[in-house]
């Protein structure tokens, strides 16, 4: 490894310990502080010195001694670590009510993720498999830091699902689409514009992850970080982050979500009658919109419909006010203005012998 | 034993005795002023000694120096009319020294008497290690198309104050810097 790389491994562990950078201007080291303790690094205008290597060894040697982690080991497995920082938080020390939320909180990301990414035949198997090789790590200090190691998984040899097999190990999808997740709610949740549950689902935030991330961003919290460390031993691919950060107002979107998904319920409808009501293409979309009227226990509702091109124009060849029957998953809001949303359809029947199926693809991770 | 013996009593070369010399010389001084070292095992980087300070007030806490030893004995070495001790270093030992480095480089000459027998003079309840030691910032120099001869003022005697105050502005982070500047022929 270059002594550039190796800098840059040091720095991140001393950036998630908390240490403090107090190099003044121009000196020729790098000086890191926490507490009693300090670690020289050098410039990286001097990384290719060759005293430089010998401050990086004391240096990695040095984190070993006083934080535990050893910088040497080529870790075979994803990493996840989640630091919650705040006044109200002690160095590694947090109410033990909060800490405890907190990491169920993290276990039920994991977890849910796994779940919601898994549509093949044996899920429950693959599912506890891959949570199998999922390991809790100590907490450590530097405001308050769950960790977790995220294996590597690979389906037992026994299956015939070649599902995975061309993304790599099915443990380092699962923890590339977690993190996507995790980058993906930081920007819903920081968006000025209010999202429906439906539109939410849609990117694949439900209320379980809601749920879990409020407790997770515990009362203390004042921010969360989330950092993955990849794995060398597998490729992975450049939108999948390496650190995520939250603060107070991405966790009281987080409650207001949770709240608005409270008001929903979920339904699954087989063969609902509705109208198609419009159809429109707005410009530079990828996808057309197909509005439908129907009625539910005595309540009208407008539902509109994105689909591909192919969809949209078979569509579009009936007529507005066709009378269809549709098949699929919805999402009923029940507040003032009660509202039923499209979460999935199976198949939208056209006529007595005429029915579209239709192969939904998977939540756009 | 004059300086043109190449080999000692006990048979090795006199070259590796004032090696010997010169890290005694500073042995002394590290164990005076309770100070860590270590020496590298294969020395490529022009350094032989590297010393650790602990709990300095700085804001480098535990600051280092690597020292590059030198010995000689030569006559002539001693330039009298100048008050400058002079010592030839390789083109190697010179590159080495002068770059920036993020720790400071010291080179560190030892003045020797030319006859062997005179390097310690051993009394009945002590000894004594003759002469001094004497230290050079090459930092900053400028590059060399061969080796350099290196005048250093015999008023940069290395003894414990002065090893104790490099300390302290490397401590500090302030580059070391000679006493007198441009000795370089």
């Amino acid at each position: 490894m270059s002594n550039k790389k190796l800098k840059d491994k040091v720095l991140k562990h001393l950036k998630i310990m908390g240490w403090k950078n107090i190099t003044p201007e121009s000196a020729p080291i790098e000086l890191w502080n926490h507490g009693e303790n300090q670690i020289v690094l050098p410039v990286d205008s001097l990384i290719q010195h060759s005293q430089s290597i010998a401050l990086l060894e004391a240096a990695i040697s040095s984190i070993f001694e006083i934080d535990k982690v050893n910088l040497n080991l080529e870790f075979e497995v994803d990493r996840v670590s989640v630091q919650a920082s705040g006044q109200n938080i002690g160095y590694g020390r947090i109410i033990y009510q909060e800490g405890l939320k907190a990491l169920s909180g993290l276990y039920e990301i994991i977890k849910n993720n796994a779940s919601s990414n898994i549509n093949i035949k044996g899920k429950t198997k693959y599912v506890n498999e891959y949570m199998s090789e999922v390991h809790m790590m100590a907490p450590d200090s530097g405001s308050m830091i769950y960790k977790a190691e995220l294996g590597l998984y690979e389906p037992q040899e026994d299956n015939d699902n070649e599902s995975f097999q061309d993304l790599g190990s099915l443990g380092r999808v699962l923890n590339s689409r977690c993190a996507k997740l995790v980058l993906k709610a930081a920007k819903t949740f920081e968006s000025s514009r209010e999202f429906s549950p439906a539109e939410l689902m849609h990117v694949g935030i439900d209320i379980k992850f809601c749920e879990a991330f409020v407790n997770l961003f515990s009362a203390s919290s004042e921010t969360l970080r989330f950092q993955f460390d990849w794995s060398p031993k597998e490729i992975v691919s450049d939108d999948v982050p390496t650190e995520v950060l939250f603060n107070i107002a991405h966790k009281e979107a987080a409650q207001k979500y949770v709240k608005a998904f409270k008001k929903t319920e979920s339904l699954s409808l087989v063969e609902q009658p509705a109208i198609i009501e419009k159809y429109s293409w707005p410009q530079d979309a990828t996808k057309g919109k197909v509005s439908f009227k129907t009625s539910l226990d005595n309540i009208d509702y407008s539902m509109t419909y994105e689909t591909d091109e192919i969809l949209y124009l078979r569509l579009k060849q009936e007529k507005v006010k066709k009378e269809v029957a549709l098949s699929g998953k919805f999402l009923r809001t029940k507040n003032k203005k009660s509202k039923l949303e499209i979460l999935s359809l199976v198949s939208i029947k056209i006529g007595p012998q005429d029915t579209l199926d239709i192969d939904e693809p998977d939540i756009d991770n | 034993m004059s300086a043109n013996e190449t080999h000692g009593k006990g048979g090795s070369a006199v070259c590796l005795s004032k090696e010997s010399l010169s890290y005694a010389y500073i042995s002394a001084l590290l164990a005076k002023l309770s100070l860590n070292h270590n020496s590298p095992i294969i020395d490529d980087q022009s350094i032989d000694v590297t010393v650790y300070g602990r709990k300095f007030s700085g804001v480098w806490r535990e600051p280092q120096l690597q020292l590059q030893l030198k010995c000689t004995n030569k006559s002539g070495c001693i330039d009298k009319k100048t008050d400058e001790i002079i010592i030839d270093l390789s083109k190697k030992n010179y590159d080495d020294l002068r770059t920036f480095s993020p720790i400071p480089k010291v080179l560190v000459v030892h003045h020797a008497p030319s006859s062997q027998e005179e390097w310690i003079k051993e009394n009945t309840n002590s000894i004594e290690l003759m002469n001094m030691s004497y230290w050079y910032i090459l930092g900053g120099l400028s590059d060399s198309d061969g080796g350099k001869r290196i005048r250093i003022p015999l008023s940069q005697k290395l003894d414990s104050d002065r090893l104790i105050e490099m300390l302290k502005e490397a401590s500090n982070l302030i580059p070391l810097t000679n006493l007198v500047l441009s000795n370089v022929e």
